[in-house]
């Protein structure tokens, strides 16, 4: 028999990220800000301030001294001699653990969903920013006889799109040290017009999230339930000879513990 | 099902148990009289650990032993002498010297009362140190546990329900006991005369009584007898009611102790430092920068709730948003 089990449900978890969208929505807003030129009284440009511009208001607003948005790069294109503004924002997410029933697969899914799977889907929003005429050809404004050389596009609003990504896994536990992970089984982005262009962009996020993201995503399972009990001088392993640790079923997340004791 | 389940074995219990258990020393200080006995006790004694955890169904369990041990045991003992009255007596009358005259006392040996305070020898301090080492304390008792909001945390907290502690008794395995408790009784005796400068006193009192040695004295009054084990645990036992004042010691030392202790408001992420010019629309008032550190996001816990079935004690709680 165990020592220790702990499980959380998919419900939890659910709320959990809903109240992290609202009190720590900078974990859900990347965004790389634009410009906004601020101007002395005499309405001369005197310097540029971030424009933090993107497709959906943060609403509710964070806590007091919270930020809303994280920043990131602007991004180029070959021919372009500006960089340009963005921002990736996820709307939603939803976890649904085994057996699924609160997240409908898309078809190329073929749910149910199988034993010891969770299903994750997620609302992203992206929004690019429009690069006008003008912006390739004018010359940098200047006052006082200074150029200005801007480091990214002014824009006061983005071509904004949303889309819809589905994504199945299961845990694995590997070495070194009974790391738990995830490993990706299918991963579905819903209404991309023509299929080819879907496919490809399909292709590259497997490539992307099995390549580079979920390697370095390691669950301390082992270790949050001891220090969510307090306990000190113990090191927690996984029990072995049972079918499935951790387990996702029942609509929770479960792992089951050895405790050593120093 | 609650957001959050944690289940913690019997065995695992057990050794948590044992671990948070063991105390300061825990002293205490009690007297009683008797006959013109002042018998006191003062001694010290802490929770090592503990040992046989059984789950009960419902919110407690049985502990088959929490494991005594001593560290200090010292006897104090008054004696309330029975009053001698000395003297009163006539040294030298008048017809003695002169024949004819009455029989008048011309010379009177003063009359005093010896022993007339009301502890006359005392307190003589048996030290029993020597003797810890086999004094058995069986205590076994049923817990109680249950969540307490206190200070920022949810812990776990062991009441006691109720606590048996078996009669002190004295495990005398190599015969030594007697030979080492009459030692203590003749050199709390010797150290008590010597201390006392008026010993002459103690000696013609002690030959009024018609005893040879204030240590026979002191056996006869203790009523020792033969079997010094037997009077010893009889006075622990019944005269100074030691298993209450052990039970009252265990019960405040067990009521400091926390099984475990979960953060409440529960920590959803670390606190996050962060460079302020990598994040962008701060809610007002914006931190003055160029670093600053957020707190952790939490959530309250709600309906906490900790139950045992045969095997295992189970934690639940909900997260409060």
């Amino acid at each position: 028999m165990a020592d220790l089990y702990a499980a959380v449900t998919d419900d939890a978890l659910n709320r959990i990220a809903g109240f992290l969208h609202a009190r720590a929505p900078y974990l859900f807003n990347y965004v790389a800000p634009s410009l906004k030129a601020r101007h002395d009284d005499a309405g001369n440009i005197v310097g540029f301030d971030d424009n933090w511009v993107v497709c959906s208001d943060v609403d509710p607003a964070p806590p007091p001294g919270v930020p809303r948005y994280r920043r990131i790069p602007p991004f180029g294109v070959p021919g372009v001699p500006i960089k340009l503004p963005c921002a990736i924002q996820l709307i939603d997410l939803r976890f649904d653990f085994h057996p699924g029933d609160t997240i409908t697969l898309p078809p190329q899914l073929a749910g149910p969903l199988a034993p010891q799977r969770f299903a994750l889907r997620a609302q992203v929003q992206f929004g690019l920013a429009c690069i006008p005429p003008e912006a390739i050809s004018a010359p940098p404004p200047t006052t006082h006889g200074r150029q200005w050389i801007l480091p990214v596009l002014p824009v006061e609003s983005l071509e904004c799109f949303l889309i819809q990504i589905f994504v199945i896994g299961h845990l694995v536990v590997g070495p070194p040290g009974q790391q738990i992970g995830l490993e990706l089984d299918g991963l579905e982005i819903v209404d991309i017009q023509p299929p080819g262009l879907e496919q490809a962009v399909e292709c590259y996020l497997v490539a992307m999230l099995k390549g580079a993201i979920l390697p370095q995503l390691v669950l301390a399972l082992q270790a949050v339930p001891v220090h969510t009990l307090g306990l000190t001088a113990v090191t927690p392993s996984l029990s072995a000879g049972l079918p499935n640790n951790p387990a996702i079923e029942h609509d929770a997340l479960h792992v089951w513990l050895d405790l050593a004791f120093a | 099902m609650s957001d959050v389940s944690l289940s913690v074995s019997e065995a695992a219990f057990e050794t948590i148990f044992s671990r948070i258990l063991p105390t300061p020393l825990l002293p205490f200080d009690e007297s009683a009289s008797f006959a013109g006995l002042q018998f006191g006790v003062a001694g010290a004694i802490h929770i090592a650990g503990a040992d046989g955890v059984d789950f009960e169904d419902g919110d407690t369990f049985w502990l088959d032993e929490l494991e005594i041990a001593w560290d200090k045991l010292v006897l104090r003992l008054g004696f309330d002498i029975p009053t001698v009255r000395v003297g009163g007596f006539c040294i030298l009358r008048l017809d003695d010297i002169l024949p004819w005259e009455s029989n008048d006392c011309v010379w009177e040996f003063p009359e005093t009362d010896l022993f007339g305070a009301d502890t006359d020898i005392g307190p003589l301090v048996i030290d029993l140190g020597p003797i810890v080492s086999y004094v058995v304390t069986e205590v076994s008792g049923r817990f109680r546990i249950s969540p307490v909001s206190e200070g920022g945390t949810l812990k776990l907290k062991v009441h006691k329900q109720s606590i048996d502690v078996d009669p002190i008794s004295i495990q005398d395995t190599f015969g030594k006991l007697p030979a080492i408790l009459q030692a203590a009784i003749v050199a709390a005796g010797a150290k008590y005369v010597t201390a006392n400068p008026p010993a002459f006193a103690i000696d013609l009192a002690l030959g009024i009584l018609g005893f040879p040695s204030l240590t026979e004295l002191l056996l006869d009054i203790l009523d020792i007898g033969d079997d010094l084990q037997e009077w010893l645990t009889r006075w622990l036992n019944v005269e100074i009611g030691l298993p209450n004042v052990l039970e009252g010691l265990i019960t405040t030392a067990v009521l400091k102790k926390t099984m475990f202790d979960i953060p409440d408001p529960y920590s959803l992420l670390p606190p996050i430092k962060m460079d302020i010019a990598d994040f962008g629309g701060f809610a007002d008032p914006q931190p003055p920068g160029p670093t600053t550190t957020l707190p952790a996001p939490a959530a309250n816990i709600v309906n906490p709730a900790a139950r045992f079935d045969a095997d295992m004690l189970h934690i639940r709680f909900d997260l409060g948003l």
